[in-house]
């Protein structure tokens, strides 16, 4: 039983991850952008943060950076979505400081695994 | 003086003549006291006698001397005398008689030889003069046609005066000047024409098509004479090389007189110097403002460096960037150089490396530089473009296929008919994902940013991932498909990659085979360090003669666009790209009604880099 924050500018696919974390039996917090999600980070620091790169106010490589910066927040596993194919931007992710990243389309299932696997072991 | 001699000539006759009459006298007297003695009478009358006649006999002698004296010495030497007074008079004509003795006849005929020989001399010296003058007005127009010349700013006023100056030096009423147009060796064009309409001369003539044209060829003064008017034609010639021609008229008769022509030549040459300076002249200048011209159009900065860093040369795009950027270092170091020079919001492309001239000696330092901010504008515009299509398509369909998966998972039983719906709805949304994965794969590849994300990759999983993906495809198509694998290792690969290449090919043996029909998927090792992908079918195969297309892009062969088969075209594409991005070959084999066969060579991974 952990706490997940999703942040994403998509309500479905807020939703979608929302609903599938919580079948995976996760406490799950959403924000619609970043800043809505630092807010809600600065309110209650959860195990684990999965952040869409494109969103409006903030955007997710942004608000990692912030995330690392911070001190309650920097070690933090962050799983950082992403449309974009460019292998760039993937390795743009985990230089701005993401745990790990994952790209879109992905699977729920997949995805519900993945988070699974970060909050056993946050080194991976 | 005449005078004087004749005076002297009878004082001199009359002493001798005085002093024989008192000889004679003395005698007489000296007789007649004789006499008077009366001793010696007869003796005294005797001397008396003889001197008497003495007296008279040296009177007449006397006389005949005076006579012969004016006669042959004193008459022909006042000739003489006087012809010589009008002879330094002035008068060469003047001659006198040879008369009288032997020494006057001489005298007078040394003085005519004397008088005539002076008349020649002063006509050979009149002769002297006169061409002493006329060499003298040559020369003068000489100088005066090189003052004008040298003063002459360009070839048009040079030919103008040279024409002018040729004109009156060989009295001619009309003329014109052809030179040498540099650029075009075959044809000479009309410089100067005084004296008649420009209009009326050719603007254009040729070697050896007029007597104009055989002038330039012969370098030879050509005259020709046609009753109302008299043509001379001059070559311009500086050492061998004809550089013009000079047609001088003239009205009515007379002709140029041969004579002239000589003159006119040697002054035609020296005019020809000057010509040729300023043909070649306008011709460097002509060459200069033709560069300069190209130089300033170049939108891209040119400069040459000189050792000292400043700009020797420069077109006006670099005289831009100076203004704009005063000092800047655009010459970098002393090797070839090709890097990115960011000025202010713009960028630019910079080349800079030495220039020598056409004798290997260093000239400077050449900079091009090449603004690329619309290109970089247009790189990040891609790139937005890019990250649009992912987005805007990607993320839709990551709802689509996210929520068919929640669907299917929950445990809700649904109707049979619900449940093939979604299966179509899926399909549909992964086939469209594949679409934009492959569209976004191309645009990529075509600018040139197709990135690897290499990693030990098992490539019989991927193969039998691909083929399950397959399988519900395939079982509706009636197409059985079949997985012959044996263990090789691992590749050195792209996850994802590898993936679409492989979906691509198992996709496009399931679209061209029939009902009934068959697909294999083949893996095994190739000579120890490569692995062999075939995909097979029995399908309908490829006609020969579109083989060769069929890894061009947006190439759909006739049997798919015969049999409405899905596609854009862009699958073998993808495949063979993605193939040599992992230094791979592929191959491709088929027979029409036989079947195809499409072979994938990939190098297996190195295990011992890993």
């Amino acid at each position: 039983m952990s706490r997940v924050l999703v942040v994403d500018d998509d309500p479905d696919i807020v939703d979608l991850l929302r609903l599938r974390l919580e079948l995976a039996g996760h406490t799950v917090r959403t924000a619609s952008n970043g800043e809505l999600g630092w807010e809600a980070i600065l309110d209650e620091v959860p195990d684990l943060a999965v952040l869409d790169v494109s969103m409006p106010r903030l955007d997710g490589l942004s608000l990692t950076r912030r995330l690392r910066g911070h001190a309650e927040t920097a070690g933090l596993p962050i799983l950082v979505l992403t449309a974009a194919v460019q292998t760039a931007d993937a390795e743009n992710a985990i230089a701005a400081g993401a745990t790990a990243y994952a790209k879109k389309p992905f699977s729920p299932k997949a995805l519900a695994l993945r988070v699974q696997a970060m909050l056993e072991d946050p080194g991976a | 003086m005449a005078h004087n001699l004749i005076t002297r000539l009878g004082v001199a006759a009359g002493i001798v003549a005085a002093a024989i009459a008192f000889a004679f006298l003395s005698i007489i007297s000296q007789a007649r006291m004789l006499d008077e003695d009366g001793r010696t009478g007869e003796v005294a009358g005797r001397i008396q006698t003889f001197g008497i006649v003495g007296l008279i006999g040296a009177s007449v002698a006397l006389l005949l001397l005076a006579a012969y004296l004016a006669r042959y010495i004193v008459i022909p030497m006042r000739d003489v005398t006087s012809a010589a007074e009008e002879l330094a008079g002035g008068d060469l004509t003047v001659r006198v008689r040879e008369q009288g003795d032997a020494e006057p006849v001489a005298l007078a005929h040394a003085f005519n030889e004397l008088a005539s020989n002076l008349q020649t001399e002063q006509q050979q010296t009149e002769v002297a003069l006169t061409a002493l003058a006329a060499e003298k007005r040559r020369i003068e127009t000489f100088h005066r046609a090189g003052e004008r010349l040298a003063a002459a700013r360009d070839l048009t006023e040079l030919a103008t005066i040279a024409l002018a100056e040729l004109m009156i030096a060989a009295g001619a009423d009309s003329g014109g000047l052809w030179a040498v147009e540099p650029d075009d060796q075959r044809e000479l064009v009309l410089e100067a024409a005084m004296g008649v309409d420009p209009a009326m001369l050719p603007r254009f003539l040729r070697p050896d098509d007029s007597p104009a044209g055989r002038a330039i060829t012969t370098r030879e003064a050509v005259a020709v004479d046609r009753g109302k008017r008299s043509e001379l034609h001059l070559p311009l010639v500086v050492g061998s090389r004809a550089i013009g021609v000079m047609s001088l008229y003239r009205d009515g008769t007379p002709a140029f007189p041969p004579s002239d022509r000589d003159t006119l030549l040697r002054l035609a040459e020296q005019v020809s110097v000057g010509l040729s300076n300023a043909v070649s002249y306008r011709s460097a200048l002509r060459a200069a403002r033709v560069n300069r011209a190209v130089l300033d159009a170049t939108p891209d900065p040119v400069g040459l460096l000189g050792s000292d860093g400043e700009l020797v040369a420069h077109n006006a795009a670099m005289a831009e960037i100076w203004r704009q950027y005063p000092g800047v270092d655009v010459g970098g170091g002393g090797g070839e150089e090709r890097d990115v020079l960011e000025l202010g919001p713009r960028a630019y492309s910079r080349y800079a490396g030495p220039v020598r001239d056409d004798t290997g000696e260093r000239m400077g330092r050449l900079v091009v530089l090449r603004d690329i901010t619309a290109e970089r504008e247009s790189e990040r515009l891609k790139d937005e473009f890019f990250a649009l299509v992912s987005h805007e398509l990607r993320t839709p369909l990551t709802s689509i296929i996210g929520y068919l998966e929640l669907v299917c998972d929950n445990d809700e039983e649904l109707s049979a008919d619900t449940n093939r719906f979604l299966e179509v709805v899926d399909r549909n949304a992964k086939r469209l994902l594949r679409l934009v994965g492959d569209m976004l794969f191309v645009a990529q590849v075509e600018a040139g940013r197709l990135s690897l994300e290499r990693v030990a990759l098992d490539l019989g999983q991927v193969l039998a991932d691909s083929v399950e993906a397959a399988r519900p495809t395939a079982e509706r198509a009636g197409v059985r498909i079949r997985l012959e694998t044996t263990e090789v290792g691992h590749i050195d690969g792209d996850r994802d990659r590898v993936g679409q290449l492989v979906d691509n090919l198992v996709s496009n043996a399931l679209k061209f085979t029939a009902e009934g029909g068959e697909v294999v998927v083949a893996m095994r090792a190739e000579g120890g360090d490569r692995v062999l992908v075939a995909v097979g079918d029995d399908g309908m195969g490829i006609p020969a003669a579109e083989q060769q297309h069929l890894f061009e892009r947006f190439f759909r062969s006739s049997t798919a666009r015969s049999r409405a088969v899905p596609g854009v075209g862009l699958g073998l594409t993808i495949v063979k790209t993605i193939v040599e991005a992992h230094d791979g070959e592929i191959s491709l084999e088929s027979k029409e009604g036989v079947g195809t066969i499409v072979r994938v060579l990939l190098p297996l991974r190195v295990e011992a880099a890993a």
